[in-house]
Order: structure tokens, then sequence, then C-alpha cells
């Protein structure tokens, strides 16, 4: 839960962050919907995989 | 227009409603009204072509225009398709509250929306932020993150918050996926954590973009907030007064369309003098004598 907790928060730090340097991020439902599988579920996943 | 809100009254709703609601459908259903119309709004440039509605408020809440999709009677004939079609009522009564929700929350704002749609095509407003969609994008979302509408939305957001086990796997589990079959059908090809995160996909967003919104209009840019109600006073607001019929304060008069207000009556009465004929019928078949022992 603590770990899966981190991964959301670190994702949206990392969304807020791009998405005040480029605005045109946050007008997408998909790209932000694209960056939070990516961020918390298929990264994770490929990271996990490797080791 | 809200920014969050329609990301973050869904996961409310679904909290106070639970296993009575299908979470995709509301979830569509709060998004439904701007989902085809909000590009046109603001513009969006096609093979160096730009196209975008001459009158954004007109087109995007009055009418001519598209404002039926913010009308009550617009979710209860999509409702209705919905159930004709998937013969579903928990996903036609989870699509009319969350169309409902947007139509209701989107009447907060200068230019509000034609809630009686197709009765009338009177705008009500309660004017609480200015509506700037006409100024483009970048200027509105300066103007909706100065005003009260970032404050509406941050109080969804914070209801959110409070109602945080809604967010939960374990939620997820035992409410989410027992309301509705579609979750078990994208199990079939999904592991849990993505449909965990499916599910959460619009809170984050909503919660993520109202934090960086914020950000940019008074970090990065200097937007002055207002929090006067109908500010900020500083943007060229369109108001509903502008859009509807001159000197109408009421929503039956002007507006009105008399044929359709006629018809309501003439079908009102109908069904009323139905139930009366039913009730009738129903008395003078059970004659006094028979009781409870009768026959």
């Amino acid at each position: 839960m603590n770990r899966e907790l981190a991964l959301y928060i670190t994702a949206g730090v990392v969304y807020v962050t791009l998405g005040v340097a480029v605005p045109e991020l946050l007008f997408s439902w998909i790209e932000g919907a694209i960056f939070l599988l990516l961020a918390v579920w298929i990264l994770p996943a490929l990271v996990g995989r490797r080791r | 227009m809200s920014w969050v809100a329609h990301d973050a009254e869904p996961y409310v709703i679904q909290k106070h409603l639970g296993k009575r609601i299908a979470f995709v459908p509301l979830l569509i259903g709060s998004y439904a009204p701007d989902m085809a119309t909000k590009w046109f709004v603001y513009g969006v440039g096609l093979f160096s072509v730009e196209l975008k509605a001459d009158n954004p408020s007109q087109f995007h809440r009055g009418y001519p225009g598209v404002g039926f999709t913010h009308s009550l009677s617009f979710g209860v004939v999509v409702a209705a398709l919905i159930f004709l079609i998937w013969r579903s009522r928990i996903w036609a009564l989870s699509f009319l509250i969350g169309q409902w929700a947007h139509a209701l929350t989107d009447t907060l704002d200068t230019v509000g929306t034609m809630l009686l749609f197709p009765f009338t095509t009177h705008l009500f407003s309660l004017g609480a932020w200015a509506y700037a969609g006409q100024t483009g994008r970048y200027v509105d979302a300066g103007a909706y993150f100065s005003g009260l509408g970032f404050v509406w939305d941050g109080f969804w957001l914070a209801w959110g918050v409070v109602s945080w086990r809604v967010l939960t796997r374990r939620y997820f589990r035992e409410t989410i996926m027992v309301a509705d079959p579609f979750w078990a059908r994208a199990a079939r090809y999904l592991p849990e954590t993505a449909l965990v995160a499916i599910y959460r996909i619009s809170f984050f967003y909503g919660a993520c973009r109202w934090v960086a919104w914020l950000i940019w209009a008074h970090v990065v840019r200097s937007f002055p907030f207002d929090l006067s109600w109908g500010g900020p006073k500083w943007v060229d607001a369109v108001r509903s007064k502008d859009l509807n019929a001159t000197g109408c304060s009421c929503p039956s008069c002007c507006s009105a369309s008399p044929k359709l207000m006629l018809s309501l009556a003439v079908a009102g009465a109908a069904r009323v003098s139905a139930l009366r004929a039913r009730r009738g019928g129903a008395s003078t078949s059970r004659s006094p004598r028979d009781g409870p022992g009768a026959g």
C-alpha cells in the first residue's frame, strides 16, 4: 500500500511539473491517462521483470 | 464551465451510492456534455485551417448550438438509449446522474446551461464565476483559476480526499467490480493494478491539473486573484443575459417554445385522465359488497 501510494505521489509530482512547464499537456485526458498507466503499472512491471 | 469538478464529482457520488451505481457510465455521463464540443469552443488548427465557433459561448451552451448537451433532457434521452440498447438499468441511471451533475455544476458560471431544453432555451445561471471560453483556453484557464471556479473544484477535490476509501484497492474489489460486469470482463485482459489505475485516472488527472493550473496561473504567469461573485472582473466574461432572449428574465416566457409547452401540457393532461380512468375502472369493478371475505 505504501509503495503504491508513493508511486502515485511521485507520478503526480512529475505530472504537475511537466504540466506547469508544458501546459498543453494539461488539456488532454488521454495523455494524462497514458502517463498514469505508464507510471504506476507499465514501468514498475518492466522494472520488476528485469529484476 | 468547470475544469476539475467534472473529474472529481463522480468519486464523491460513487462514495454515496456504492453498489447502486456503475462507475464507468457515471464518469462518461460526467464528461458527456463537453466530450465532442469543447475543441470547437477553443478552436483547433487542422491542415493550416483554424476551426472555431463564431460565437463560442452560444455554440457551447446556447441554441442554436450544442447547448442541448447540457440539458437535463439530454441525459434522459441518452440514458433511455443506453437502457434500450444494453438493457442495463444501472448503466442508464449512472449515466443520467453523471450528466445531470455536469449540467447542474455548469449553471454556476456566468453563462449557465439550458437545463430545461427543449421546453425553453433559457440559460439558467447562478453567475458565481466568469465564463471566458471565447478568450481562448489559456486566458480562460487563468481566469478560471483566479475566481471562484477553482474554489468550487477545490471543494470537490477535498470531498474526494475525505472520501479516500473510495480510491482504495479494497473498495475497488468489493464495490466497483461487483456493481459493474465491465470490470470483470476487463480483468480477463488486464491485471488488477492496471484496472485500479484506470479507475483512479480521473481523480489523479483532476487533482494534478488543479495544482498545475494554479501554479501556472499565479507563479509562471501573474493572473490576479479575484474571488468576488462573477469574477474575475478583469476578464471579458459572457453572461447569460447576453444570450437569453432580450429582456427575458423568466424561463417560461420569451424563450420557451409555445408548441412544446402546449405538447407537454396536452401529454400531461392525457396522462392524468388515463390514470383517473384506470382508477375509476378499478373502483367500479370492485363493488362495495366485495369485502375481504367476499366470494
